[in-house]
């Protein structure tokens, strides 16, 4: 096409776009969310008014929405959509693992167009665990404490409204981008699904071609992994800006009844968490940005004679190990919020458990090398690194022990949230072991890129952190929804979950034992233990995958059906009041219940959703 | 259907429940790791032994091995958890 020719269409474009511009301009008046008039102080938070009665209908209330609970319920579908991509990832690659040879990601890999099954089945590696970490993990986390802490602390939205409706919505076109190669493959043959897998290790993530080689010029590199960079980077300044909203809504933006000492377990923990992300994620964006030069403008940041691979991961674990407490730090919170309230009674040793989310929080950032053992890093530094990831497990043991206590003297009501906050302590503490010893030099030699890691950390992730998000789930749906789930299909949830959980990682901790290597495709080739044992456990660890499959179907009809039709709740759908452990965030669904009926009969929000 | 439960169980029954759950599952763990540990190859391990006891690793002394190990392990945290609940202000449960 000739520059004239380019002209005009960059022309038209221009235009369109500002045709789009004008027509959301008119589309919604944009004062009309504004939480706090003349520009949101935060001053004139006395009220504990929600003030967001004038919404649109529709689609559009949801793209324009700076309410916190409506970008809480955002951030919650989106993460609950990105766990299903992240789930049939993993279960695709679980039937993979049935056999010792390749087959599924074989016959997947011609119709995906992927040029082999290995590097399929690589992608999908990649895919399951950058979603699962940064497009749910942190986004579901995000949903509870954007709906929540303002409830909590008794402010009427966030600090910087519009600023946490912006993070939001960096976060679907991040996921986009992540996931781009699996969309683009089929159409284009030099691009494939990113196989960096989630450390993005250079010299790998920085040669790799589509076709899983080393790239001899620029041209032939994949740009799957590019995009995947981008989209990352587009997930961290998301979270980077809501924590920072995090931090100025907790610290100013609490009503007059809520100091220092009344500030709940919860909002401690995303404080905590919230510190956490400010001081780790800029370091992985930088780290993004460096590789992504590398790879594109022949920049030496990670070449062996510029900067060297080490420097990346040194980088990239600064950020990677506190990241494992931004995931697990609110969950606990939400463990220590959930759990008194079906005991009967308060937490035991609240301060304590207070001091520990901090101490965890500041010992997560001397621990990072502790991936590293095996690199061959100066022997000194990985014994201080030993060391003070040992020391971690003792903020993390007095959780658990006062989770104990606080059952111990309490009585206790088996709800659905009470069974998975169980689940939580009893999977935790699996977990828990299981990495105090990984964090011994000679025993991580041992097991280093073995299934026994995968297992330890999918014990924290799956059967801890997202046991809490289950509870979290369970305890508040009625909350946001103004309905009650089924119990049945509530219970079955929980125990597939815990079965499926156990049986499918207990098999990983055990194949680590045997030798078998992570990240593999196959095994008909490995030098390691028997193929037939290491079948068995591969088949076992298949079944409990299957298994958590069918839990979560269950899980997302009920949630569906329930919000549709399930029985409506009164002020206090969990009896708390009996208990004396009823809390803010129950009060204010009384108030809005109450103040629903003076106007004219039915909650406000139920039939605005449907 | 609502779940509102009425049922109260005293929490330390909970908490026992658990443990003798948790030691007889270590059981069942620990003789799925004395069926591996045989049959793995490149170390061949017959014979483990613990503060000068040794003994042959099979599927039933590792599940011994498993319920005496967690057994005595959260035992401890148990009797820990029953001596610090003395001082706990808030029960309910009486003690």
């Amino acid at each position: 096409m000739d520059i004239s020719g380019q002209i005009v269409l960059t022309a038209l474009m221009a235009v369109f776009l500002f045709g789009v511009v004008l027509f959301l301009a008119r589309a919604a008046d944009w004062r009309t969310y504004t939480p706090l008039a003349g520009g949101g102080s935060g001053i004139v938070s006395q009220e504990g008014g929600y003030g967001h009665a004038e919404k649109p209908a529709g689609i559009f209330r949801w793209l324009t929405t700076v309410d916190h609970k409506d970008i809480g319920i955002l951030y919650g579908v989106y993460a609950i959509l990105a766990f299903a991509w992240g789930g049939i990832a993993v279960i695709i690659m679980r039937a993979e693992l049935i056999t010792p040879g390749i087959d599924v990601t074989q016959a997947l890999a011609g119709a995906m167009g992927v040029s082999s099954g290995q590097n399929l089945y690589n992608g999908l590696l990649t895919s399951h665990g950058i979603t699962m970490l940064f497009l749910f993990g942190t986004p579901i986390l995000a949903a509870f404490s954007n709906y929540l802490v303002p409830l909590l602390i008794d402010a009427d939205d966030m600090a910087f409204p519009r600023i946490n409706a912006i993070a939001f919505w960096m976060l679907p076109p991040g996921a986009v981008l992540i996931w781009a190669g699996f969309f683009i493959a089929p159409f284009v043959e030099s691009v494939a699904p990113s196989m960096a897998s989630w450390t993005m290790y250079p010299p790998q993530s920085v040669e790799q071609t589509a076709t899983g080689g080393a790239a001899s010029s620029i041209a032939q590199l994949n740009a799957g992994t590019d995009l995947m960079l981008l989209g990352l980077h587009l997930t961290g300044v998301s979270a980077t800006m809501g924590a920072i909203n995090f931090i100025a809504t907790i610290f100013s933006e609490r009503g007059p009844e809520v100091g220092w000492d009344k500030l709940d377990i919860f909002s401690w923990t995303i404080l905590t968490q919230s510190a956490l992300i400010l001081f780790s994620f800029p370091l992985l964006g930088s780290a993004l940005v460096m590789l992504l030069l590398d790879r594109n403008f022949a920049t030496t940041f990670f070449t062996t004679d510029g900067g060297g691979t080490i420097l990346y991961q040194h980088l990239f674990w600064f950020f990677g190990h506190p990241e494992v407490y931004i995931l697990v730090l609110p969950p606990m919170g939400i463990i220590s919020y959930v759990l008194p309230r079906f005991a009967g009674r308060k937490l035991f040793g609240f301060k304590f458990v207070v001091y520990s989310t901090l101490a965890i929080g500041v010992l997560s950032f001397g621990v990072w090398a502790h991936h590293m053992f095996s690199t061959g890093i100066d022997p000194r530094i990985r014994a201080s690194f030993m060391a003070v990831s040992l020391a971690i497990a003792i903020p993390s043991a007095v959780k658990t022990f006062n989770w104990i206590t606080t059952m111990w003297n309490g009585k206790i009501r088996l709800t659905t949230p009470m069974l998975y906050c169980i689940g939580f302590v009893a999977n935790f503490i699996i977990g828990g072991v299981t990495g105090v010893f990984l964090a011994s030099i000679p025993v991580d030699f041992l097991l280093h890129d073995t299934y026994y890691v995968v297992g330890h950390f999918h014990y924290v992730i799956m059967g801890a952190i997202a046991f809490a998000v289950f509870a979290g789930v369970y305890y508040w749906f009625p909350l946001v929804t103004g309905r009650m789930y089924q119990v049945t299909l509530a219970k079955a949830h929980f125990w597939l979950t815990m079965v499926g959980t156990n049986l499918t990682f207990f098999a990983m901790i055990l194949m680590g034992y045997a030798g078998m290597p992570r990240r593999y495709a196959t095994y008909n080739l490995i030098t390691v233990g028997p193929i037939d044992l290491i079948q068995t456990m591969h088949v076992l660890a298949t079944v409990g995958a299957f298994i958590l499959l069918v839990g979560q179907i269950i899980w997302l009809w009920n949630m569906v059906q329930s919000y549709l039709e399930g029985p409506r709740v009164g002020p206090d759908p969990w009896n708390l009041e009996e208990d004396g452990v009823d809390s803010r965030e129950w009060d204010w669904f009384e108030n809005r219940l109450e103040t629903a009926l003076t106007d004219g009969g039915e909650p406000e929000d139920a039939d605005a959703d449907a | 259907m609502t779940e509102t439960v009425s049922d109260r169980f005293r929490g330390r029954r909970i908490v026992v429940g658990i443990y003798l759950a948790v030691v007889a599952l270590a059981g069942v763990f620990g003789a799925a790791v004395g069926v591996l540990l045989p049959v793995e190859s490149g170390r061949d391990i017959q014979e483990a032994s613990i503060a000068g006891l040794e003994f042959a690793v099979t599927p039933l002394n590792f599940a011994v091995y498993g319920v005496v190990m967690v057994g005595v392990g959260l035992g401890v945290l148990l009797l820990a958890v029953r001596f610090v609940s003395r001082f706990d202000d808030d029960a309910v449960d009486g003690n």
